[in-house]
């Protein structure tokens, strides 16, 4: 239980981005776990428990969206958590144009965003679950940031 | 260094190129607004929501469902399960060869010239009879059943037993 009292909530919020919908969300969750527990009697140490767990989350992500493409809503799924301060308005459109910037990326970008910054891999752990160079994993980043200075703006 | 190399270099640049955006930052409020943007953005989606107690508790249960699925498929009781089954296939390929060695022999109208081995003609005759071959493999087939019964239900009193051996062990320290 440790593993998922620790990376839990991030397993949970790369999900959300991902499958941009809290029902897929959920499904891909309880698929994640499935696969966890029959993977862990065959792994004799995790060295870095929240890269492995985020992996197996986002491939267990891909093979659903795989078995369900239609399912897939653009409607980027709100974190329940986000409750921004009512003082912090501009802050609240900035993250509304940002939000939106992200939804138009395209997928294999809007992967890479979502596990290096809404999971928190680096550059070197988003390429190996990603099993792409870390070349191509900056290529990707490349491209969204330029997509996203202007919601910045 | 552009406005537009800026966002890359500062968040996927070397040391140097870093070094540079932040420089470049300093001299331009637009690019210096841009980056704490980014900043804010980054903090929003590196910090999470607990996660939902609903997606705990599916958690929790797929746990239980597979503590249950590996108390009764230790690795040692699947290494000791894989042994008998390779032991079982074994004996059915060499009966199965016996066998079709047998009925070859026989189409050919050629019998071995067993006697010379002092063998009962009863036993010639069940060795190249294919009924009594398939009647053996039955009987091996459900002997080998059973030894896996046993071996399941050995194993699984060893497993309570080192369970039970466990917590007495653990309670003891109190």
């Amino acid at each position: 239980m440790k593993l998922v009292d620790e990376h839990g909530p991030a397993l949970a919020a790369l999900l959300r981005r991902l499958c941009r919908n809290a029902h897929d969300a959920d499904d891909v969750f309880q698929e994640t776990a499935l696969r966890v527990w029959r993977a862990l009697p065959g792994v004799p140490r995790v060295h870095n428990p929240r890269a492995w767990l985020l992996t197996i989350g986002y491939r267990t992500f891909l093979d659903s969206r795989q078995r369900r493409p239609s399912h897939e809503s653009f409607a980027e799924s709100p974190d329940p958590r986000v409750v921004a301060p009512s003082d912090q308005v501009l802050h609240i459109e900035m993250r509304e144009r940002v939000q939106q910037a992200v939804a138009k990326l395209t997928p294999g970008v809007h992967e890479v965003v979502a596990l290096h910054y809404a999971g928190g891999l680096t550059i070197r752990e988003t390429a190996e679950a990603m099993n792409l160079t870390e070349g191509t994993v900056k290529s990707r980043l490349h491209a969204a940031l330029v997509e996203l200075r202007s919601a910045l703006e | 260094m552009t406005c537009d190399d800026f966002l890359p270099a500062l968040e996927l640049g070397s040391p140097a190129e870093q070094q540079s955006a932040r420089e470049h930052a300093a001299a331009c409020p637009r690019c210096a607004a841009v980056a704490a943007a980014l900043s804010r953005t980054k903090q929003d989606w590196a910090t999470h929501a607990p996660l939902p107690s609903a997606w705990r508790t599916a958690w929790e249960q797929t746990a239980d469902q597979d503590r249950t699925f590996a108390s009764v498929a230790q690795p040692w009781t699947r290494q000791m399960a894989g042994w008998v089954v390779t032991a079982a296939c074994t004996l059915v390929a060499v009966l199965v060869i016996t066998h079709r060695s047998g009925t070859h022999t026989n189409d050919r109208g050629q019998l071995p010239d067993l006697s010379s081995r002092h063998t009962s003609p009863r036993i010639i005759s069940e060795m190249h009879d294919p009924a009594t071959a398939l009647a053996e493999l039955s009987q091996s087939l459900d002997a080998l059943d059973q030894t896996l019964s046993e071996l399941a239900e050995r194993a699984q009193r060893q497993e309570v037993a080192h369970d039970i051996a466990v917590t007495l062990n653990h309670y003891s320290h109190w």
